[in-house]
């Protein structure tokens, strides 16, 4: 079985990224804000937060890759600078055929760092 | 108008935030998360009930503003005020740790303390919710 290899991409500073975040669970509904809380230690492995790639994807690919669950998530933008400014490393990560665009924000984390990160994060607005 | 004590401030809003995230599902945030794990539930319900009793009549703003889950299992309690903001974390062992947010934009000093005694988060809440 053959395997596919994807080039991986530089992520420039100015590249934005995607990543879902759960309408009821991340965003406090009393100041419209991403909390901390959306970006705080997995264990997969730990401090990777995983993105999409925003120019190697859409808005609406990002929701469905979720299915039906997609009505409960919103998509939050990040630029690759700004998450390296707080200390973090961006890098392209592929995961194929599935996902080409993904992409993994990395290293130490704490909540400071996980503070920042929530206020880098815009909510994209639905299409009318 | 007097601020609301916490004799009147029911709990009810929050204890159903609890069970609203008690029932997620595996991998709720679409990246693997965890569902939350009772300990931490036990845990938070602590403090909220916590925090009712032991402040009471001292406290601006006992309940928190936000309650999340974590991706771990874990749950973030979120306080906030003008001047600053407190996420108290609990993870899905029951172990606790809070970041303290003070100031706004570019001025923002943050001290974080990790594996905290129940006492010491309720002291600072008290610290820093107080009238």
């Amino acid at each position: 079985m053959s395997e596919e290899i994807a080039e991986l991409e530089e992520i420039a500073d100015n590249d934005r990224l995607y990543r879902r975040l759960s309408i009821n669970s991340h965003i406090n509904p009393k100041t419209g804000k991403v909390s901390s809380a959306a970006f705080k230690r997995n264990k997969k492995p730990e401090n990777s937060i995983s993105v999409d790639l925003a120019r190697l994807t859409t808005p609406q690919e990002t929701l469905d890759r979720v299915g039906d669950r997609k009505n409960h998530f919103v998509l939050g933008v990040l630029v690759a600078g700004d998450a390296r400014s707080i200390g973090f490393s961006v890098r392209h990560d592929p995961i194929l055929p599935e996902n080409p665009a993904h992409s993994l924000i990395e290293g130490q984390n704490d909540g400071e760092k996980c503070s920042r990160l929530a206020e880098a994060t815009t909510i994209l607005s639905p299409p009318a | 108008m007097s601020q609301p004590t916490l004799t009147d401030v029911s709990l009810n809003p929050t204890l159903e935030r609890l069970k609203q995230l008690a029932q997620l599902e595996p991998d709720w945030d679409s990246y693997g998360a965890e569902q939350v794990s009772s300990v931490a539930l036990v845990a938070a319900f602590e403090i909220l009930v916590t925090v009712k009793e032991q402040l009471s009549n001292q406290v601006r703003e006992p309940l928190p503003s936000f309650v999340a889950p974590l991706a771990d299992g874990g749950l973030q309690l979120e306080w906030s005020s003008s001047l600053l903001d407190i996420e108290v974390e609990i993870g899905p062992g029951g172990d606790f740790s809070y970041v303290l947010i003070q100031g706004q934009g570019t001025n923002r000093k943050f001290e974080e303390k990790h594996q905290v005694s129940l006492d010491e988060v309720l002291n600072l809440l008290s610290q820093v919710l107080i009238i």
